[in-house]
């Protein structure tokens, strides 16, 4: 079972960069619109996007009933993480390495 | 974030993270990647874990939530624990 978080980019990444660059600067982070669900069904297993959050447990069932192989979530783009930092300067260093 | 999709779903990660965690049991691993989705995970686990749940393990990516880990990952616990099912 696979359930994908759908946020649309590299966000760890970007707001490190934006950190760094400031605000809104960011490169080669944001995903395209793209359709794992399909990209599951393609490969032959089942796969089901879900924008509603009451369809998430439902939607994990109708998966399990299937003998699933994947699942796909989109949340809401671009929300930041709680800020968890361990070493500020090898986490700001490997943002752009 | 692509333009097109500013504005739209209602998902929240940690919504997301908590709704699965609950969903699944003790013969059940939670596996997860890195990324963003790890952090809202790992704050999860800490309110489903409160609230009782039990799970048979859990794998995550570690403190710098290193990309690429969840199959490799779900492949072990599913070839250590061929009964028991990863998430």
């Amino acid at each position: 079972m696979v359930v994908i978080d759908n946020n649309g980019g590299l966000t760890t990444i970007s707001q490190q960069q934006e950190r760094l660059f400031g605000p809104d600067r960011h490169v080669a982070t944001d995903f395209r619109d793209i359709p794992f669900h399909t990209m599951c069904e393609g490969l032959g297993g089942y796969g089901e996007l879900v924008e509603d959050p009451d369809e998430i447990v439902p939607a994990v069932r109708r998966a399990f009933k299937q003998r699933a192989d994947g699942l796909c979530e989109r949340a809401h783009p671009r929300r930041k993480q709680p800020d968890c930092r361990c070493s500020d300067h090898r986490r700001d260093k490997a943002s752009i390495e | 974030m692509h333009k097109e999709n500013e504005g739209k779903s209602a998902v929240h990660p940690l919504q997301l993270a908590l709704a699965v965690q609950n969903a699944m049991g003790p013969e059940d691993w939670l596996v997860i990647d890195g990324g963003n989705t790890h952090f809202w995970s790992e704050i999860a686990i800490n309110i489903a874990g409160w609230g009782g749940q039990q799970l048979a393990g859990i794998l995550h990516p570690g403190a710098f939530s290193m990309l690429g880990v969840g199959v490799s990952f779900a492949l072990a616990a599913k070839l250590n624990h061929p009964r028991q099912t990863p998430w």
